[in-house]
């Protein structure tokens, strides 16, 4: 395996920040997953009108649209990759941790950017209880934080299968079905005004889940990326 | 308790339909074996 | 063979005891007795699942064709004793809760573990090269298999369970079986996992014929 002598993080920032390069130019991936969660939003808010939300269909609402927002770009990194071509010069030139972070860093920064417009709009539209805005960004970031480490490595397995297609969820749904439901939990407490302490074994869960599938991926992508 | 005999009746027939299914496949995996070998 | 005869007798014993001794808790009644086939069901369903990771690992670590072989056959006799497990509580909830589903925690999470089984071979269905296949989909189904722990102890504590906590269906080994009804479900637990074994050994012989008849006519 080609190693410079950097480090491993300074060499996975070569990769995000190419792969951030390219973002840039093109925006494909950003626009994809924008106009997704903009659209899934527009659709929710229209035909709900102003009738009242209770928290649990509040909560379940927003995580439903993080969800498919997630599925419509997320992978866009890989598949961009194989149909380019690039892959095997990335491949030469940098190793497969590296490659892994600066994916994930790249996942990371798109969700992070569509969920700073989309939440706000949320809040707008469906009329959120908006006196308990901490807890919430402490949940909505490990629930980003959740939904990106699992993903990635996914995204990596669907760009190397010859049908893409609905791929994506479908093989992410069955590993982002836990982390959804307990994000799904703790959001529906603190939209109920529950302090931060009431969601203390899902923020526990969410920590946890977040680390697992972190290090379970560092490991596996290797035998993914080598095909 | 009529009930019950009727279960046991139906889950019986299952269970000897099954075992014999699996025993001629079993038996036919066998011989396509030997055969080329 | 003589296992397979002695499979045969003793199966055919459990089941005739199964249904002729009294019902194995006595609240719910006779439809209790569904607990000497669900709950092996679900058993064979975990560790065929477990095996397919196994063998999983296995392939990564040698790259040798014939262990994915194994792991696909695993996975798909797990798939189809998962459907069962799930078909046999869905039909005791109906007698007993009332309704086919209520997304109690153990539905919950078998209903995750077909979905799992259902993407792995969605992804397996998706990949034309072999060995690109076999890698993929080994790294997919250990990945997957990671998140179960999580089903076992997080879905508990977010959704209400329905399944009773003190009663013979607790699988934590919690309850109070007489000896009839131990010995019956213990057996039926073994002749169970003696059968899926043997439904393995013939899969995977079915497996390797058909990888050494397309090489035979390759060359």
């Amino acid at each position: 395996m080609p190693k410079s002598s950097a480090g491993l993080l300074s060499r996975s920032l070569a990769v995000y920040f190419k792969d951030m390069r390219l973002e840039l130019r093109t925006r494909s991936a950003l626009n994809a997953i924008l106009m997704f969660g903009v659209t899934t939003l527009a659709v929710v808010s229209f035909s709900l009108g102003q009738s009242n939300l209770s928290p649990k269909i509040m909560s379940a609402l927003f995580w439903v649209i993080m969800f498919f927002s997630a599925m419509s770009g997320l992978a866009q990194t890989f598949i961009r990759e194989e149909e380019t071509g690039t892959s095997l010069a990335l491949k030469l030139t940098a190793d497969a941790d590296s490659i892994y972070l600066g994916k994930l860093f790249f996942n990371l920064t798109l969700l992070t950017m569509m969920t700073l417009i989309i939440t706000p709009m949320f809040f707008i539209f469906t009329d959120a209880p908006t006196n308990n805005l901490f807890p919430f960004l402490v949940v909505l970031v490990l629930g980003v934080f959740g939904l990106v480490s699992a993903t990635t490595i996914v995204a990596a397995i669907i760009a190397k299968a010859s049908t893409k297609g609905a791929l994506f969820a479908v093989l992410s749904f069955p590993i982002l079905m836990v982390l959804l439901m307990s994000l799904v939990s703790a959001s529906e407490k603190i939209f109920d005004n529950q302090t931060l302490a009431d969601t203390s074994s899902e923020v526990q869960f969410l920590i946890a889940y977040v680390v697992v599938m972190t290090t379970a991926s560092i490991l596996l992508f290797k035998f993914v990326w080598r095909e | 308790m009529d009930g019950n005999y009727v279960a046991l009746a139906v889950t019986l027939l299952v269970w000897v339909g099954l075992f014999f299914y699996v025993f001629g496949v079993d038996k036919k995996v066998k011989k396509l074996e030997e055969k080329m070998k | 063979m003589w296992w397979k005869s002695a499979l045969f007798i003793l199966m055919s014993v459990m089941i005739v005891y199964s249904f002729t001794t009294p019902a194995p808790q006595k609240m719910i009644g006779e439809s209790s007795r569904i607990f000497y086939y669900h709950i092996p069901q679900a058993w064979i369903c975990v560790i065929a699942f477990a095996m397919s990771m196994i063998y999983s690992i296995k392939y990564l670590k040698t790259k040798d064709i014939h262990e994915d072989d194994k792991a696909l056959v695993a996975a798909k006799l797990g798939f189809v004793f998962c459907l069962l497990a799930t078909l046999s509580g869905a039909t005791f909830a109906k007698v007993t809760w009332g309704s086919f589903w209520n997304w109690d925690p153990r539905e919950t999470s078998i209903f995750i573990l077909l979905l799992i089984y259902g993407a792995y071979f969605a992804l397996r269905g998706a990949v034309d090269v072999e060995e690109k296949r076999a890698s993929l989909s080994a790294v997919y189904s250990i990945f997957a298999f990671i998140t179960v722990p999580f089903l076992i102890f997080i879905v508990p504590r977010l959704v209400p369970s329905l399944h009773p906590e003190d009663s013979i269906i607790d699988e934590n080994m919690k309850f109070t079986m007489s000896p009839m009804v131990r010995t019956i479900f213990f057996s039926s637990l073994g002749l169970f996992t003696i059968f899926y074994f043997w439904l393995f050994n013939i899969g995977k012989r079915v497996q390797l014929m058909a990888r050494n008849q397309v090489e035979q006519e390759d060359f």
